[in-house]
């Protein structure tokens, strides 16, 4: 199993903002796509995604390609989002209904996976409920336990922590530790390093649409010459200087 | 502040006029004036059938006036980012909500003027009230409103306490007092509504510190409200749907989830649960079932009807590309290539439920049993051949269209 990107080169409305960006993912690899605002780590997720066209490049998840076989693709891709993206229309139980028909899983053996997760985010009795009317926090929850109720071979996460309470963030964590325990590819963009220094083997630094540099923390350390143990601000202080110049 | 209620102003009444123009359309005008029409020549004729002032009369008369008094809220044009932006401004925001104010009366003003000439002929003439004490009735009608209105803006305010019992309680008696007793007493209490008027309006408009919440939650439903209504004839741009759990319609859903697909999984539930569809089909089929009971004839019945459940399922067919700008719907192994199809599967669900009510409306309308069979099977044949015929080849246009 493995995510390839070879020269992806996009961006929105013919203006690029990835410049031929080559990227590797293996069996069981967490990556951590780590950038400044406006670096392209949600660009690079919506080219995964198919929701933007490449202007140059190829993506090969396991071999297929998204615009030969697009739903073959997507069903190897898990999801969560920044911003909650809630069915208004759905209960939370059919959120969950219409990733086993999307994914094709077996609702018996679905269900008891799922289950875990809902009673780790105290989601439980809640079911019957429209998610639309949840706080955000809880309705990153039932992105996040629809997500991974999928297990895809590959999870595109966009900023993991955004709204959830440090339990929720935790059963997350376990999560995502699991997942790639079980041989799945977890691609995350996020700014907080230390919260997932113990999950991610690597991290992209992505500056100005390319991949700077790419290794675990202490490379990343070395590279940069951080001083600071686990104070990562200092990096995107090096990064925001390079921007500038 | 001024100048922002005025701009505010001008920019509501540009939108009421466009929604308005596209309500009160020709066809739409011409159907109320023979409606009217027949309402006010039925008017007349029941009152030359009426005899004099019975008991219930004038209770009646108090009942339609106070409920007038209810139509129309306060208009205040108040916007979610105020609370951010306006928040320091409580000092001055009497002189954005006077214009509001005088721009609220018109609608609820207007309305009793109209209800209250509609009553009249039956108030003069069977319950015999003097013309002179009717028009003190309705001066009073209109400043009791003015203070409905008034003390709505003013508990905005969180130093103001509503006594929401005082003036329905104050109007009834005014009411009261009007119909019942002579021309002096009604004059009477008119000057001392007008006094309790003059010493609310004399406390101000903001009273202490002005609760930013509850005048934006306030107009927000004010809003809503009236873009449901305009939502009843025309598509509401400014308005996303509320959805609706709806947990009754249920039953409607299939048990088995191996029977759908996920296309057909939203569809259903945007069905039942999205008021812009479900509203539709409900609206449509009333309308159907009036239009066969108005026309007294079952053919005429049959062919209308036909053309109201077309009517129908047209409308319903951009719920086609209704998941199409959801980021889940577009990043999950969900295919459109058959969405067309799984559609029309979901809209013949549809069709056949209108079905099966008009023809039990039907047997309730016509109480026989042979018409009922006979334009049943007539209705049900030609909605074979607009899901199996009409609906593919539309639905393959509209992909067509979109694709390109």
């Amino acid at each position: 199993m493995s995510l390839v990107i070879t020269h992806l080169t996009g961006g929105y409305a013919n203006v690029p903002i990835l410049h031929d960006l080559d990227l590797t993912l293996q069996e069981g690899e967490v990556l951590g796509l780590i950038g400044l605002n406006g670096a392209g780590k949600s660009t690079t997720i919506k080219h995964l995604l198919g929701l933007i066209q490449p202007m140059k490049g190829k993506i090969e998840l396991n071999g297929l390609n998204l615009s030969e076989n697009p739903t073959a693709f997507k069903r190897q891709i898990g999801y969560i989002p920044e911003t909650p993206a809630i069915y208004p229309e759905l209960t939370l139980k059919e959120h969950l209904q219409l990733t086993m028909l999307a994914y094709g899983l077996d609702e018996k053996k679905a269900w008891p996976y799922a289950e875990q997760f809902l009673k780790a985010f105290r989601l439980e009795g809640k079911e019957d409920w429209l998610p639309i009317h949840f706080s955000k926090g809880m309705q990153q929850k039932v992105m996040i336990t629809a997500s991974l109720l999928a297990q895809p071979a590959l999870l595109l996460i966009d900023e993991p922590f955004t709204g959830l309470d440090p339990l929720a963030a935790e059963v997350l964590l376990n999560a995502l530790t699991q997942l790639r325990n079980d041989g799945k590819m977890i691609l995350m963009t996020t700014h907080d390093l230390a919260q997932v220094k113990d999950v991610v083997d690597k991290f992209a630094i992505l500056n100005h649409g390319t991949i700077e540099f790419c290794g675990d923390l202490s490379q990343i350390q070395q590279h940069y010459h951080l001083t600071r143990q686990d104070d990562f601000a200092q990096l995107y202080h090096i990064l925001s200087q390079e921007h500038i110049r | 502040m001024r100048t922002l209620a005025q701009k505010r102003l001008q920019r509501n009444t540009k939108q009421s006029m466009r929604y308005l123009a596209l309500v009160f359309n020709d066809f739409f005008v011409l159907a109320l004036f023979f409606l009217m029409g027949a309402a006010l020549f039925a008017y007349m004729m029941l009152l030359k059938r009426l005899p004099m002032n019975l008991w219930f009369y004038k209770p009646l008369i108090i009942l339609i006036l106070f409920l007038l008094l209810g139509l129309g809220d306060a208009v205040t044009l108040l916007e979610s980012a105020d609370r951010q932006f306006l928040f320091p401004q409580d000092h001055d925001l009497t002189s954005y909500l006077i214009p509001m104010l005088r721009y609220s009366l018109i609608f609820p003003m207007m309305m009793i003027l109209l209800g209250a000439g509609l009553i009249f002929p039956f108030a003069g003439v069977k319950a015999e009230i003097p013309i002179a004490r009717y028009a003190v009735l309705v001066l009073g009608l209109l400043a009791l409103k003015y203070d409905v209105i008034l003390e709505k803006i003013q508990a905005f305010s969180f130093s103001k306490s509503v006594r929401f019992w005082l003036l329905p309680l104050i109007s009834l008696i005014f009411l009261i007092l009007c119909c019942y007793s002579n021309f002096w007493l009604s004059i009477l209490g008119l000057f001392a509504l007008l006094g309790y008027v003059f010493f609310q309006r004399k406390q101000g408009l903001v009273l202490g510190r002005f609760d930013w919440l509850k005048a934006v939650q306030h107009e927000k439903k004010r809003k809503h409200r009236v873009y449901e209504f305009y939502g009843l004839f025309t598509d509401v741009e400014e308005q996303a749907p509320v959805i609706k759990r709806r947990h009754a319609w249920d039953i409607l859903l299939p048990r088995q989830l191996s029977r759908e697909t996920p296309n057909t999984f939203l569809y259903r539930r945007a069905l039942l649960r999205n008021p812009e569809y479900a509203n539709l089909v409900f609206r449509m089929t009333v309308f159907a079932v009036l239009i066969a009971w108005i026309s007294g004839s079952w053919q005429w019945g049959l062919g209308l009807d036909m053309l109201v459940l077309l009517l129908t399922v047209e409308q319903l067919l951009p719920l086609i590309f209704e998941f199409d700008r959801d980021l889940m719907y577009r990043s999950q192994p969900i295919s459109t290539r058959n969405r067309g199809r799984e559609l029309l599967d979901v809209l013949k669900s549809v069709l056949l439920l209108q079905w099966f009510l008009l023809v039990l409306f039907w047997f309730l309308i016509f109480l026989n049993w042979r018409i009922v069979l006979l334009s049943g099977g007539l209705l049900l044949l030609w909605l074979l051949g607009v899901i199996y015929i009409y609906l593919p080849i539309r639905v393959a246009k509209i992909e067509k269209k979109r694709h390109f």
